[in-house]
């Protein structure tokens, strides 16, 4: 069962959620993925029903949604194996094979010896799956979780994105996750979408959205500094305040543009510098270094493979970058950056 | 500092609660205790003999008062939980001013409440009855209740009932497994508090009942008031000993019924 939205508009407090289509493939792990306040859990709640859709269609079977609420939400009242079988009560389920379900369910998620204990005597992790096999005891066919390991310490929230992942693909649901965190959402997704003020900016797989950002929004969200106005002349191009020029195959005109970290390299006989820049800082992460540069007006991001650092702070250096990996964008070539 | 704090208020405790209960239970057992005597005369158990056994008086309004204590607690908690929900639900000026109207009868005097009712029972024979009465009581008892559960119902976070909309709970169940446990430390407050309000009550019965309706209070009060101190204080301490039990039979069949109580910090949103 797979999931289709088709004209849907809600107008919720300051904002108004618009989504012309969005279809998420059956079996597929799709991510709605933005800044806070942006509307992917509205979404998310029209989607499950919590919301009622007032125009436009969301095509899903209600009756086979599991949801994951941001807290675990549960019930304090009862012990872990009644707060798992809670769902199965609801349905009439007798008792006997209820908690042999939950057990069940216990056990796939290695929480089996907090059977008998109450939430408050469990920690936020444990919580968590708990809630999890609450959802999955129902066996849904689609999964909907809002940010439910945003209140976790990362080592809990690494396991536990495996362990969701594992869970999808072993029962083949459709899943959709809600997150603020682009890390998490390229970890555990086939499929994107990034959203901002109530609209979703461009929807695709990893690949696609990190190799070819639609626009300078989605460029801008996914954390990439390197965005210039530039203007094409002469098949000479040009960026505005920087000491940048390049050869380029484009008709005449301004565009916006986007170059990759990883294509910024030190210019040399063969690779004709293009950019000069003033090494201002340098940031050490686990397989390289990135570096910040500043040419003329403009500051700059670039990223170096490898153990050494060869490369000295406030040292002025030529760079280069293929014309051909340079990125054009395919809308907002007329917008401000 | 917070030694002495505590001393004072042990020393308040004895004062004002120990020690008159211990002078009614000297009362209950003496035969005169005339001033400036610091002991009584003799020593006796004939007031309790009279009171527990000589009289039908005494049972009359053991009965009375349980009845209409318990169906006043009843009553009271059926009407403040829809109130109390209500009054939490999208605040509005309109709602303020009917919040305001709920606690008018804890504002103005008893003695005005109680004559204005007199005499609006009075024409709807109401009055010598024991519904009258009933109805009478949740007047200064609905106040308390409704604003316990009002706090009950603020403490309940609503992501509750969406969680289990989520697992397939109807709207009833939704009411009985979710909402239901979370209000119990409320239900058993107000019920514990309707019920002792409504044994305490004593201008109300005499009026709304018109006399014919006898409960302890209104037995008791007339011997405390320069009647006889030592049946006063047999019926004082006897009403203190039933409050008590009831208090502690409600707590016992509530919690039977109503599962493992919330802790409050689990409450909390």
């Amino acid at each position: 069962m797979g999931i289709e939205i088709k004209n849907l508009e809600f107008q919720y407090e300051k904002f108004k959620l618009k989504i012309e289509n969005l279809e998420i493939k059956k079996g597929k792990f799709h991510t709605l993925v933005g800044e806070s306040g942006c509307g992917k859990t509205t979404l998310l709640r029209l989607i499950a029903g919590l919301e009622e859709v007032e125009i436009g269609e969301i095509i899903v079977n209600r009756d086979e949604i599991g949801y994951i609420f941001q807290e675990p939400l549960l019930l304090p009242h009862l012990t872990v194996i009644e707060n798992v079988c809670f769902g199965l009560k609801m349905k009439k389920v007798n008792k006997k094979k209820r908690i042999e379900i939950g057990r069940k369910y216990l056990k796939e998620l290695k929480i089996e010896d907090l059977e008998h204990r109450y939430p408050d005597e469990i920690s936020g992790g444990q919580g968590q799956r708990v809630a999890i096999a609450r959802a999955l005891v129902l066996e849904p066919k689609v999964l909907l979780m809002d940010e439910p390991f945003s209140a976790l310490d990362e080592n809990l929230r690494e396991n536990l994105r495996i362990l969701i992942r594992e869970i999808h693909d072993n029962r083949k649901m459709t899943s959709i996750l809600v997150t603020h965190d682009l890390n998490e959402a390229f970890f555990v997704s086939d499929t994107i979408s990034i959203m901002k003020s109530g609209n979703i900016l461009q929807t695709g797989n990893v690949e696609t959205i990190l190799k070819k950002p639609k626009n300078s929004k989605v460029a801008k969200f996914l954390g990439y500094k390197n965005l210039f106005k530039c203007e094409v002349k002469n098949k000479e191009m040009t960026i505005v305040d920087a000491e940048y020029k390049q050869n380029i195959d484009k008709k005449d005109g301004e565009y916006n543009v986007l170059f990759f970290p990883e294509d910024i390299i030190l210019a040399n006989e063969d690779k004709k510098m293009n950019l000069v820049g003033q090494i201002e800082n340098q940031r050490r992460l686990l397989y390289g270094y990135t570096l910040d540069l500043k040419s003329k007006n403009t500051k700059w991001q670039v990223f170096v493979s490898g153990e050494n650092n060869e490369y000295q702070l406030g040292k002025i250096e030529n760079w280069h970058c293929d014309a051909s990996k340079i990125y054009f964008f395919e809308e907002d070539n007329h917008e401000r950056l | 500092m917070r030694k002495l704090s505590s001393q004072i208020i042990v020393v308040i405790f004895i004062g004002f609660i120990i020690i008159p209960i211990v002078f009614l239970a000297i009362w209950s057992l003496s035969t005169r205790w005339p001033w400036p005597l610091l002991y009584p005369e003799s020593i006796t158990i004939k007031w309790w003999n009279q009171v527990l056994f000589e009289s039908k008086g005494f049972y009359l309004g053991l009965k009375n008062t349980l009845i209409i204590g318990i169906s006043t607690a009843i009553v009271g908690v059926g009407l403040s939980i829809p109130i109390g929900k209500y009054l939490v639900q999208k605040k509005s000026y309109i709602k303020s001013i009917l919040e305001g109207v709920f606690f008018l009868p804890i504002i103005l005097s008893p003695l005005t409440i109680t004559l204005g009712l007199y005499q609006t029972f009075s024409k709807w024979n109401l009055t010598g009855s024991m519904i009258g009465v009933i109805i009478a009581h949740l007047i200064p008892c609905l106040p308390y209740g409704i604003r316990i559960m009002k706090i009950s119902f603020e403490h309940f976070n609503e992501k509750y009932l969406e969680q289990g909309k989520m697992l397939k709970a109807s709207k009833r169940q939704r009411q009985i497994y979710i909402i239901f446990p979370f209000l119990r430390p409320g239900i058993i407050a107000a019920f514990h508090l309707m019920l002792l309000i409504s044994m305490s009550q004593y201008i109300l019965t005499i009026f709304i009942g018109s006399g014919k309706i006898q409960t302890l209070a209104s037995q008791m009060y007339p011997y405390l008031n320069g009647g006889n101190m030592s049946i006063g204080g047999v019926y004082s301490l006897l009403f203190a000993l039933i409050a008590i039990l009831m208090l502690l039979i409600v707590e016992y069949i509530l919690k039977k019924y109503l599962d493992r109580p919330v802790k409050s910090k689990s409450n909390l949103k």
